[in-house]
C-alpha cells in the first residue's frame, strides 16, 4: 500500500511590514524551514538596505513559529523588548522587528472584512472621478468666488483688481484640495487632486448659491430674522457633505464614521465663528446689531404694511425691552 | 467787582469715595438762601447717576470746605442747586430781564482747577436754532467755570457758565431757569432720594414738548434724487448736504442731515434729548440692479448716526425689519430701540428705510432718537416715514429747493 506523500497543511501567513505598520507582502507558511533577507536566494525578499541579506529564518516545530537570527548587523527583536534575540518561538501574532521592517504570522483562516465599493465606480459620488468633472467643477467653483467678488465690489473692477481680489479664494481652494492630495497619497498612494479639486470647486460653489437663496429667499418673504439661521444650517450641511466627499475618496474609513468626522468639521468650520459671532452680540454695544437683506426690488413677493402698522406690529419690541432687568 | 462778588463764588469738587479724591470739578454760585449754590447739572450727574459712589463739597475762596446735597436739578437746562450745612454767604440777585445785546458782562468760575477768575465779555444775544435758551457770551469760558455765574454791570446774575465752543464763544444758562428751580425746591420738601425719577419726569416732560411742537405741523419736505424726504423740521434744526462722487465708486451718493444743536447732558457717555435723521440717495449707473442693492445691504451694516452709551445706562438695541408700503414706495424699513435702565419710560430709537422701488436708484434714511417715550417714538417715526414720497416727475426736473412744505 502506498502512502500518501506528506501534505503540509499551511501553519499561516508571513506578512512582512513597513516601519509604519503598512502590509508589503504576504506569504503563505508551510511549516517548512524559510530564509527572510534582502538576498534573492531567499524565501522571502525584503527590500529594506536595513535588513542582511540573510537576516531570519522561521521554522516550524511542534506546531509553533521559531525564528533564528541569521548573526545580522542590527539583529532582530520581538516587539517591545530591547534585547536582540537569536532563537525565539513566536507566540500568537506577535511582531518582530528587524532592520526597519516587522513580521507578523497570522493564522490562514482570519476573517476578512468585505470589499469596499469603489466609490469611484459606484454611486453619486463617482461623478467627482470623471475628466468632464475635473474641468467643469473648479470652473464652478471659479465662477462662484468671481461673482461674490464682484458683487462686493462697488465698481466695474479691471483684470488686474480681479485677479488680486480672487487670487487668495482660489489659493485657498488650491491649499485645500492639496492637502486632502497629501491625505489620499499617504492613505491610498494615490493623490487624486483633479478629484479633490473637482470636490472643492463644487463645495464652493454650492456653499455660495445655498447661502444666496436662502437670503434671497428670506428677502422675498421678508423672513428676515429667519435667514441667519437658516443660512448657517445649510451652509454646514454643504460642508458636511464636501468634507464626507473628500474623506470618501481619501481614506478607508466606513461610511457612518466618515459622516461623523464631516460632521464635526462642518461644525467647526462653520459653528464656531457662529456661537462666537452670537456671544459678540449678547456684549453690550452701543451700535444696533444691523443685519439688512436688500436685494433689487423684482425679487420681493411680500407686500408692505402701513407705517403705522408697522410701529403697532413693534411693540413686541417694547415688551421684550421692559422685561430686560435693570442693570 | 471781584472782590464783590468773590465770597458768592465757590469751588465745586466731585469726590470718587472708592479713590478719595476729586473726581471733577466745577464752579457754583451763592442764591436763593445763604446756603444754597447753584451749580449745572452735568457738574454733579455723577452724584445723581452713582449714589454712593460719589459725594460733592464745596471749597470758598476764604478756604472754607463742606460737604454738598444735591436738592433740586433741572437736567433739561443743565442746572442744579445744592445745600451747604452753613450759610457761605448773601444770596446773589438774580436779574430780571435780559441783557442788551452788546452790554458787558464778567463771567466767574475756577478754570482749569487753578483758582478763581473773572472773565469780561460781551453780550451776544439769544442762541439762534438751540431748542433751549441760551445766552451767547463772547468771552472765554474754560473747563471748570461750568455752574459759575455771569454778572451784568449792576452785579445781577444774567446766566450760569454752561458750555464753550472755544474761541470766545460761550453759553449761558437764562438766569429765569435758575430762578424757577429755586422757586421750586422752596415750595416743597426735596425728595433726594429720587433725583433719578425727578430727572425721568423732566426728560419725559421735555420730550413730549418737543413731540407736540414738531407734530403740530406737517413735516416740511425736500427733494433729494427722485425722493421727497423731511427736511429742517423746525428753527433749531441744522441741516447740511453733501455729495460723495469717488473716483473709484460706482456709486453716486447725496447725503441731506440734519439735527438738533442741543442736547442734554445725562453722563459723559449719554445724552438725551436727541434728533439726527440723514438721508441719503444712491445711485449708479454703471452697476447692474443685483450688485446696487448688495452695495446697500453693506452700506446698511452700519448706522447711518450713532449714540453713545454705558453698560449701566442702557439696554441694547432690539431691532425688527419689515416691508412697508408708504403711500406707493416700497421700502425696507429696520427699526431699533434700546430702553434707559435708570430713568424709567425712556428709550433711544434708530430707523432706517431704505426705499425698492427703482433697480438702480434708492433712498436710504435714518432717524436718530434719542430719550424719548415709546408713545413718541412711534408717532416721530411714522410721521418721519409718511413724509417720504416719490418725488413727481415734474420736480425731477426741477433743481431742488429745500425746505418747501408741501
Amino acid at each position: 500500500m502506498i502512502e500518501p506523500a506528506p501534505h503540509n497543511e499551511p501553519v499561516g501567513v508571513i506578512e512582512i511590514l513597513d516601519r509604519s505598520g503598512r502590509v508589503q507582502q504576504r506569504i503563505p507558511f508551510d511549516g517548512r524551514a524559510i530564509t527572510v533577507g534582502r538576498a534573492y536566494d531567499n524565501d522571502v525578499i525584503v527590500d529594506d538596505p536595513y535588513v542582511c541579506p540573510h537576516h531570519l529564518e522561521l521554522s516550524e516545530q511542534e506546531g509553533e513559529v521559531m525564528l533564528h537570527d541569521l548573526d545580522s548587523v542590527n539583529g532582530s527583536y520581538l516587539a517591545g523588548s530591547r534585547d536582540r534575540f537569536t532563537e525565539v518561538r513566536l507566540r500568537g501574532a506577535g511582531l518582530v522587528q528587524f532592520g526597519h521592517s516587522q513580521l507578523r504570522v497570522r493564522s490562514a483562516g482570519i476573517p476578512v472584512a468585505p470589499a469596499l465599493r469603489d466609490i469611484s465606480r459606484h454611486g453619486l459620488l463617482a461623478w467627482f472621478d470623471k475628466p468632464l468633472t475635473w474641468l467643469l467643477a473648479p470652473l464652478a467653483g471659479l465662477a462662484a468666488i468671481t461673482a461674490d467678488t464682484l458683487q462686493d465690489l462697488p465698481r466695474n473692477p479691471g483684470v488686474g483688481e480681479m485677479a488680486s481680489e480672487m487670487i487668495y479664494p482660489v489659493l485657498g481652494i488650491f491649499v485645500w484640495s492639496a492637502c486632502w492630495a497629501l491625505v489620499n497619497r499617504v492613505v491610498s498612494h494615490r493623490s487624486n487632486l483633479p478629484v479633490h479639486l473637482a470636490i472643492a470647486g463644487t463645495g464652493v460653489a454650492a456653499l455660495f448659491l445655498a447661502g444666496e437663496t436662502v437670503a434671497l429667499a428670506g428677502f422675498a418673504f421678508g423672513l428676515d430674522p429667519l435667514v441667519g439661521g437658516a443660512r448657517l444650517l445649510v451652509q454646514m450641511l454643504v460642508a458636511a457633505g464636501t468634507v464626507y466627499a473628500h474623506l470618501r475618496y481619501a481614506t478607508h474609513g466606513r461610511g457612518r464614521l466618515q459622516w461623523a468626522a464631516a460632521g464635526v468639521s462642518a461644525l467647526l468650520l462653520f459653528g464656531i465663528p457662529a456661537v462666537d459671532d452670537y456671544l459678540d452680540r449678547s456684549e453690550f454695544d452701543t451700535l444696533p446689531y444691523l443685519d439688512p437683506l436688500l436685494k433689487p426690488p423684482v425679487f420681493r413677493l411680500r407686500a408692505g404694511v402701513s407705517p403705522e402698522r408697522f410701529f403697532k406690529d413693534s411693540e413686541t419690541l417694547k415688551a421684550r425691552l421692559d422685561e430686560q432687568d435693570a442693570g | 467787582m471781584y472782590a464783590a462778588w468773590r465770597d458768592h463764588v465757590v469751588q465745586i469738587q466731585v469726590i470718587d469715595d472708592a479713590a478719595g479724591s476729586k473726581a471733577g470739578t466745577g464752579s457754583g454760585f451763592v442764591a436763593g438762601r445763604p446756603d444754597w449754590i447753584v451749580s449745572n447739572y452735568h457738574v454733579i450727574a455723577e452724584l445723581v447717576n452713582s449714589p454712593g459712589e460719589y459725594r460733592a463739597r464745596f471749597v470758598a475762596e476764604n478756604g472754607t470746605q463742606g460737604e454738598l446735597d444735591v436738592i433740586a436739578v433741572d437736567a433739561v437746562h443743565d442746572l442744579a442747586l445744592l445745600q451747604a450745612p452753613v450759610g457761605l454767604a448773601e444770596p446773589l440777585p438774580l436779574a430780571g430781564e435780559e441783557p442788551l445785546r452788546g452790554s458787558r458782562l464778567w463771567s466767574m468760575g475756577y478754570p482749569y482747577d487753578i483758582g478763581l477768575t473773572i472773565v469780561e465779555g460781551t453780550y451776544n444775544g439769544m442762541l439762534e436754532k438751540s431748542l433751549y435758551e441760551k445766552l451767547h457770551f463772547t468771552g472765554s469760558i474754560n473747563p471748570g467755570m461750568s455752574g459759575g455765574p455771569a454778572f451784568d454791570g449792576d452785579g445781577a446774575v444774567v446766566g450760569v457758565n454752561v458750555a464753550t465752543a472755544g474761541n470766545q464763544v460761550s453759553f449761558l444758562v437764562p438766569v429765569r431757569f435758575a430762578g424757577a428751580m429755586l422757586k421750586g425746591a422752596e415750595s416743597r420738601l426735596p425728595d433726594r432720594q429720587d433725583l433719578d425719577r425727578e430727572v425721568a419726569r423732566q426728560l419725559l416732560e421735555n420730550q413730549d414738548r418737543i413731540t407736540e411742537e414738531l407734530l403740530a405741523r406737517r413735516f416740511a419736505t425736500t427733494r433729494l434724487g427722485s425722493f421727497r424726504v423731511p427736511a429742517g423740521l423746525a428753527g433749531w434744526f441744522d441741516c447740511w448736504g453733501d455729495s460723495q462722487d469717488e473716483p473709484d465708486d460706482e456709486l453716486d451718493i447725496v447725503s441731506y442731515r440734519c439735527e438738533t444743536q442741543d442736547d442734554i447732558f445725562l453722563s459723559d457717555h449719554m445724552k438725551s434729548g436727541v434728533i439726527q435723521y440723514q438721508h441719503d440717495s444712491i445711485s449708479s449707473g454703471e452697476l447692474g440692479s443685483w450688485r446696487f442693492y448688495h452695495q446697500l445691504e453693506s452700506l446698511g451694516y452700519y448706522p447711518l448716526m450713532q449714540l453713545d452709551g454705558e453698560e449701566d445706562s442702557v439696554t441694547n438695541y432690539r431691532c425688527r425689519s419689515d416691508f412697508v408700503d408708504q403711500q406707493g414706495l416700497p421700502l425696507k424699513v429696520t427699526w431699533c430701540v434700546r430702553r434707559y435702565l435708570k430713568l424709567e419710560g425712556l428709550y433711544d430709537a434708530y430707523l432706517e428705510a431704505t426705499s425698492l422701488s427703482e433697480p438702480r436708484e434708492a433712498l436710504q434714511s435714518g432717524l436718530l432718537l434719542a430719550g424719548f417715550s415709546w408713545k413718541n417714538l412711534e408717532r416721530l417715526s411714522t410721521r418721519f416715514l409718511e413724509s417720504i414720497s416719490m418725488g413727481s416727475q415734474d420736480e425731477k426736473n426741477r433743481p431742488a429747493a429745500a425746505g418747501a412744505a408741501p
